[in-house]
């Protein structure tokens, strides 16, 4: 127990032995100030993860086949409305797809479908759960066997909300539930009665959804041919849709279609780039587009010997896409791309044709062609560039765009008479999702 | 007075001879003449046989065994009834009866024909003002029951005659014809209660028994006093207490009416049971076995209690109720036992405060009922001082009532169920936390095994004082805390030595100083209750003193204190356990020699080992005391560092430098505490550079410690210093006032300098804090992170689903500061507690946690619900992504979405134990928060959905079947054949600990506590 001081110890130490004390304690707190600047930073607080999200491709659609195109073989893919919701590794890089959408598990590659029915080829990117989706493409006229596939790969219920656009104004709302681990078809007629000129937006309300849209035409018993169309994300005040195939034989006619989503009317003007230059239609240079209606205006007399890109500038958002018509044989619906960046895909036994637009175009390209043997190249110019990978196909091909410089692309696939198209824009089904890392913390359930 | 009375003084000697020769001159000086008297020795060896020859008594001797009640009934054979009248005058060896008590005795009876038996007031031998007795019952529960209390004086407050149950026989008158009719005294009492039973009887046959308080008798108590050996024949042992005991029970149960029996009985037991615990705790064994030989003793022998009922029967004309009306209420008895047990108490705690300092009233002048003055001739008016004057005097009570004021106002929104920062809430009844440490397995989270800290359960009793009202008791704390740690630093600083100003002055620095009100106001518990107890370092001063000389008492109430300590802050429990390391290891050192040359054994018991074992206690003990918690610590070190609660980030580097341990609610940095300049002013004062030394190096320890961040208690922060902070506050403020107190009124005497100087900046950064920082407490200070009644979390229907035989889960979801953050609840926020035993989920489910943020996550569900999670709980519902991952991710069903957050049902989510039968057929087994039961019909696959554990157990019609862990991380177990299950999570090592401690605990709470004395080692002139 601390005494009271008496008063006789009332006098401090001696100096030198008081500055010797001071400094051993000033010492003494400054290292510890050091240790404290020297402790490791704490690595705790947001802590990114990132991840690609698993992909669905459509099922088979129309009366042929489907098939999947996986980035690489063993991949994990399970049949979405099976009663397992096991995954299996595939087998090879190709795989068939039947009655049921197939779900590819997480994997940086970018997986493609591609359907064969009534004469016709149609290509989609097999994409992640879309809480969002537009497409611009289909028809509800008389000739017209389009259907929407809404597929919940989830294992819970979904709920869809199906607004359709027709050629004078939006269409009530329908909403639609999906069984969890299922897909449901909803024909283009019965949301669009009657009409040519459709556009649908899809609005996923809840449950992991994916939808295609697949377009077959006939006319009595005669195909005219069918395709995938590739859906496109919120409207936007430019609009590139990289590749829309152009013919000076006069066999190929195009249509351009857009809608204005909005309440405004826009004004929009549309550039063309092809192997000749680049121009503006006519008609097309502050054109206006009343807002709500689908609007289809036929692209005449373009005359090119390349495949051509399409920019669309407007005031307000819009979507918009190209009909691409063989006439009587195929046609095929090109959409708009999002900006290139790092993109795999696998195009076994295919060779398509790559259409890069931009104002820079600076990508890289590696490949392994069919003997397995890794090549690359360096695609560059401007405005449009195109390039081929050359006799005996490719397998895996790899793009790196630099993001500085926005580049977009699309492929043109055709079989091998020339008879049958299909555009593929060059969009990753997933793009690498960051998060946060998530944090199990006692704060999540504290104040 | 002339009366007929024949009077017949039968007096019983047995080593009497200390008080023998004053009872026979008392005899033989009576006012009123005794008729006869006879003498009965009971083989005495000392020399009272002489004495009652010499003083010419006829006597006769009897064998040493011979109880008191057969020595009477000899003497009354040898001595014929003379007539009618006469009366019997039991008189013993060491009861000197007054000149005068006879003839009070004679004169109450004279007036009172239905009085059979009649008593003196009982006064003390050696005090002869103490009041003894003044008749005497028996307590329902065997307690010998005067009414008086310990060491009554007599004022006259008890006289006028009275009936009573029974007076002792110690000066008893007693009827010669009841006395023979009765049967006399009942030789089953050889001695003791022997007169209770008599008055019992007397009553029964239809006669009476009065106290006669104008007779007085000075009374030793030899035999119960053990002032003499205790040798009849009934007396087991020897044990004059265990006699006591015994013929209390017999008494009770062979006079009380035979439905009472059993009642009687058990409070028999009981009382003896605890009183046996009270004679254990005060370290007096051979009592205590007493107490529980005396009712096995009447209990194992049915035989003479029967024989003496129905020998009362035949004997009894009223019934044994009439009695009633002399047993003490229930209450009487209670009040009596607390005012001993508080007596005892402030005698313990006070003992230097003796009677003589008590101060008594000695005129009516003392206690105020007229004033000195009151025979002056001339009134002087008196000079009455204005208020202000008075309150200038006693600025103590201005400043308690100023800091009451701060306290209230700084809490105006911490009245109610706290909750917020490291406190979580509350449950209803402390009487949870208790049942919370002696479970070994935590429904937190997924689950854990994790130890309880000791702090829960101490929280947990300390309610008690608000009936185990735990939120009323935790927010009385945080309220009371800084007009608490005033007062207690207060009396700290004037027991040491200061005066009032100066007390009040180091009690203001403390109570304001940063780490309290950082601590309140982020609701650190454990070091708001480290605040309010470290002044007491100042009384068993462990860090100053080598206790090589201290008492083993002393040393265990310091252990007791320090594990109080270290159960609320493991930090103390790590900085003891070093200190007291180093200083075990010095002693070590010293004593090499003397190991080389004693050997360990001799060493052991040599004198001079007397220090090293106290170290050793004082370094074990604490830890012992906090098992199994601090076993925990030793195999994770790193846990020494967490504060009780949940973690949140405090200050760093440079608040730390400024004794303010930081954080959201700590006063600012610019209100700098004095408590910095204090610890390095100290270091110039010879006397004071241990405690300044200690205090600047526990201040840069913790600089240090602040900033590394340490994981725990289910989350992650940098280490909190407060506990460190303010032992430096307790260890500098007293010594530094206590110098300035004859310092500064030097500073006038010698010529103006740097002493000047530095004793002016610490004055005004003192006065500086101490008036700033009151305004930011009722200020900014006041918007705590502890809140009252703060919105639950988890929504109430999912609370309300918690209790159902599923027991289902919930993650819930937030994002806060933009980091994402998950926990897994049972239906409820995290509990006090429960941050403590929290323990990082299964590597199965973070993963899964993982991907499902991320998006990644078509599984999810499906690991969740295995998981026996059933609710996802979203509370950031602005996190438009996150709700849109999750309706994205499949398998979560969304069933409400409220703006305090979107709930979805994790589709085909498992109970909390299923069943899964060979045929797929699956049946939830209905599952309390413990154990699970069920019946089986077939074989199949029980899954228990908490997390896996190696103590898991399941038992098919009571046989044992291995536990698995299946490949998901879920303990499981494979059922053969149908039958009745249990599942349950097997504690026996947690409670094998939980008894060690307990064992530990009441070991060292008797070592600590004052040793009782037996009878025959006090003082006799202390007991009469």
């Amino acid at each position: 127990m601390l005494k009271r001081i008496p008063q006789s110890l009332h006098r401090l130490q001696r100096p030198q032995r008081i500055d010797e004390r001071i400094l051993g304690i000033a010492a003494l707190l400054v290292g510890a100030l050091a240790i404290s600047y020297a402790a490791p930073v704490a690595q705790n607080s947001n802590n990114n993860q990132s991840a690609f999200p698993a992909t669905v491709c459509p099922a088979k659609l129309g009366d042929g086949t489907t098939t999947a195109f996986l980035p690489k073989y063993r991949t994990s893919v399970r049949h979405v409305v099976k009663k397992s919701v096991s995954f299996y590794k595939s087998l090879s890089a190709l795989e068939n797809i039947n009655s049921s959408a197939l779900l590819v598990d997480s994997n940086p590659g970018t997986t493609f479908a591609l359907n064969n029915s009534g004469g016709g080829i149609g290509t989609a990117i097999c994409e992640a759960g879309n809480a969002d989706q537009w497409f611009l493409g289909g028809s509800g006229g008389l000739t017209s066997k389009a259907q929407l596939d809404i597929v919940n790969s989830g294992l819970s219920p979904a709920l869809v909300d199906i607004t359709g656009y027709s050629s004078k104004q939006a269409l009530p709302v329908i909403s639609v539930s999906i069984p969890a681990n299922s897909d449901r078809t909803v024909f283009v007629d019965a949301l669009v009665p009657g009409d040519d000129s459709v556009a649908l937006h899809v609005v996923t309300r809840a449950g992991r959804v994916t939808s295609f849209l697949f377009d077959q035409r006939k006319k009595g018993l005669h195909s005219l041919g069918s395709d995938l169309v590739n859906s496109q994300l919120s409207p936007s005040t430019k609009v590139v849709i990289p590749t829309v195939l152009q013919s000076s034989s006069g066999k190929v006619s195009s249509t351009f279609r857009v809608l204005v989503p909005g309440n405004l009317d826009a004004n929009i003007k549309l550039t063309m780039n092809s192997g000749d230059g680049a121009f503006t239609p006519v008609g097309f240079d502050g054109r206006t587009i009343a807002h709500g209606q689908v609007v289809d205006i036929p692209l005449a007399d373009l005359t090119s010997t390349t495949p051509m890109s399409v920019v669309v500038e407007s005031d307000q958002p819009v979507v918009a896409s190209v009909l691409t018509a063989f006439t009587g044989a195929d046609f095929a619906w090109a959409t708009p791309v999002s900006q290139l960046s790092q993109l795999t895909m696998n195009f076994t036994g295919l060779s398509p044709k790559f259409v890069f637009t931009g104002t820079d175009i600076n990508v890289g390209v590696k490949w392994k062609n069919s003997n397995g043997k890794s090549m690359s190249a360096q695609i560059s110019g401007s405005d449009i560039a195109f390039w081929n990978p050359g006799t005996g196909g490719i397998r895996t091909i790899t793009f790196t765009a630099d993001p500085k410089k926005p580049v977009y692309a699309g492929t043109i696939i055709r079989n091998g008479s020339g008879g049958q198209l299909a555009y593929l824009p060059l969009s990753a089904g997933a793009v690498l999702e960051k998060s946060t890392l998530p944090i199990v913390d006692v704060h999540a359930l504290s104040r | 007075m002339a009366d007929n009375f024949f009077v017949t003084a039968v007096v019983v000697t047995h080593d009497g001879a200390t008080w023998l020769p004053q009872v026979i001159a008392a005899l033989g000086s009576q006012n009123r003449k005794i008729e006869r008297i006879i003498a009965v020795d009971t083989g005495s060896t000392d020399n009272s046989l002489k004495l009652l020859k010499s003083a010419g008594i006829p006597y006769f001797e009897e064998d040493r065994d011979m109880g008191y009640g057969d020595a009477i009934d000899h003497a009354l054979e040898l001595t014929p009834q003379a007539n009618d009248n006469e009366w019997i005058w039991l008189i013993h060896d060491d009861c000197a009866p007054d000149k005068d008590a006879l003839a009070q005795l004679l004169e109450a009876v004279a007036e009172r024909p239905q009085v059979a038996i009649a008593g003196p007031k009982l006064r003390g031998w050696y005090d002869r003002n103490h009041l003894l007795e003044v008749g005497v019952s028996i307590a329902s529960n065997g307690a010998r029951w005067t009414g008086l209390e310990r060491q009554e004086q007599d004022q006259g407050q008890h006289d006028g005659v009275r009936e009573v149950l029974a007076v002792s026989t110690a000066g008893a008158l007693i009827r010669r014809s009841v006395y023979e009719e009765l049967g006399g005294l009942d030789t089953n009492l050889a001695l003791f209660r022997d007169d209770v039973d008599l008055g019992w009887r007397a009553y029964v046959a239809g006669h009476s028994v009065i106290a006669v308080p104008d007779a007085v008798a000075y009374h030793a108590e030899a035999s119960s006093s053990e002032r003499r050996p205790v040798d009849v024949s009934e007396a087991f042992l020897h044990r004059p207490l265990l006699l006591d005991r015994r013929n209390a029970a017999y008494v009770l149960l062979v006079n009380a009416t035979w439905w009472t029996l059993p009642w009687i009985a058990l409070q028999l037991l009981t009382t003896s049971v605890a009183r046996a615990v009270v004679n254990l705790l005060a370290k007096l064994p051979g009592y205590a076995g007493d107490e529980i030989a005396a009712v096995g003793l009447v209990l194992i022998n049915p035989k003479e209690i029967i024989q003496a009922r129905r020998y009362r029967k035949k004997k009894r004309f009223i019934s044994s109720r009439i009695i009633r009306r002399f047993i003490p209420p229930k209450w009487s008895q209670f009040r009596m036992a607390s005012e001993g047990l508080s007596s005892l108490i402030s005698k313990t705690l006070r003992p230097d405060v003796t009677l003589d300092e008590i101060p008594h009233a000695q005129s009516y002048s003392d206690i105020g009922v007229i004033g000195d003055s009151f025979d002056d001739p001339d009134l002087v008016p008196s000079k009455e001082e204005p208020l202000w004057k008075l309150l200038a005097k006693k600025p103590h009570f201005i400043l308690f009532f100023a800091m009451t004021v701060v306290s209230v106002l700084a809490a105006r929104s911490r009245l109610g169920n706290l909750s917020g920062g490291a406190l979580a809430v509350a449950p209803h009844s402390g009487l949870t936390l208790l049942s919370q440490y002696a479970q070994s397995w935590h429904l937190v989270g997924l689950g854990s095994s994790a130890t309880t800290p000791p702090w829960i359960p101490v929280l947990g009793f300390a309610s008690v004082v608000t009936l185990f009202n735990l939120p009323l008791f935790i927010t009385l704390i945080f309220l009371f805390a800084p007009i608490l740690s005033f007062y207690i630093f207060f009396r700290v600083l004037t027991k040491l030595g200061s005066t009032r100003y100066y007390g009040l002055i180091g009690a203001g620095i403390y109570a304001f100083s940063p780490v309290l009100w950082a601590s309140i106001n982020q609701g650190r518990l454990g070091t708001v209750i480290i605040i309010l107890i470290a002044p007491s370092l100042y009384f068993i001063s462990p860090f100053t003193r080598t206790n090589e000389s201290a008492s083993w008492r002393r040393i265990f109430a310091i252990t007791l204190l320090i594990a109080v300590f270290c159960a609320f802050n493991p930090i103390i429990l790590a900085g003891w356990l070093f200190l007291q390391g180093y200083r075990l290891a010095i002693c070590g050192w010293e004593l090499r020699d003397l190991y080389r040359e004693l050997g360990i054994q001799k060493l052991i018991f040599a004198p001079e080992s007397g220090g090293i074992k106290r170290r050793f206690a004082l370094f074990l003990t604490p830890w012992l005391l906090t098992m199994p918690w601090s076993i925990a610590m030793v195999i994770h070190p790193t846990q020494f560092f967490l504060e009780p609660g949940i973690p949140i980030q405090s200050g760093q580097r440079w608040y730390e430098f400024f004794a303010n341990p930081g954080g959201a609610g700590a006063p600012p940095l610019w209100l700098i505490s004095p408590v910095l300049l204090l610890a390095l002013s100290a270091v110039a004062i010879t006397e004071l550079r241990s405690a300044s030394l200690m205090a600047t190096a526990v201040i840069a320890i913790a600089i240090s410690l602040s900033s590394f961040t340490i994981a725990g208690h289910g989350s992650s922060a940098n280490i909190w210093t407060g506990p460190i902070i303010a032992i430096a506050s307790a260890l500098v403020i007293p010594g530094v006032l206590l110098y300035a107190e004859g310092f500064i009124p030097t500073l006038r005497d010698i010529p103006l300098g740097k002493k000047h100087l530095v004793t002016g900046a610490i004055a005004l950064v003192t006065v500086f804090s101490l008036v700033a920082t009151p305004i930011w407490a009722i200020t900014g200070g006041s918007q705590s992170l502890v809140k009252a009644d703060q919105e639950q979390i988890v929504p109430a229907f999912v609370t309300a689903l918690a209790d159902t035989p599923a027991k289902p889960k919930t993650v819930v979801i937030n994002v806060i500061d933009g980091q994402v953050m998950y926990e897994i609840s049972r239906g409820s926020d995290i509990q006090l507690g429960d941050a403590d035993v929290t323990v990082a989920p299964p590597p199965e489910v973070a993963q899964t946690m993982n991907e499902l943020i991320a998006g990644a996550g078509i599984q999810s569900s499906k690991v969740l619900g295995q998981f026996g999670i059933q609710y996802l709980f979203l509370k950031a519902v602005n996190d438009g992504s996150l709700i849109r991952i999750i309706d994205g991710s499949g398998g979560f069903a969304r069933m409400s979405s409220t703006p305090s957050g979107i709930v979805w049902k994790v589709v085909g989510a498992s109970p909390r134990v299923l069943f899964i039968g060979k045929d797929y057929s699956t049946k939830i087994i209905p599952s309390t928060n413990i154990s699970a039961e069920g019946d089986l019909s077939q074989p199949g696959v029980i899954v228990v959905a908490e997390k896996y554990d190696q103590n898991w157990r399941l038992l098919l019609d009571g046989q044992r079947v291995p536990l698995q862990h299946a490949s998901n991380g879920l303990p499981i177990f494979t059922i053969e054949h149908s039958g009745h299950i249990t599942v349950l999570h097997d504690g026996t090592l947690h409670r094998s600990l939980i008894s060690l401690q307990l064992i530990v605990l009441i070991t060292v709470v008797v070592l600590s506590l004052p040793a009782g004395r037996r009878k025959r080692e006090v003082p006799i002139e202390e007991l009469v």
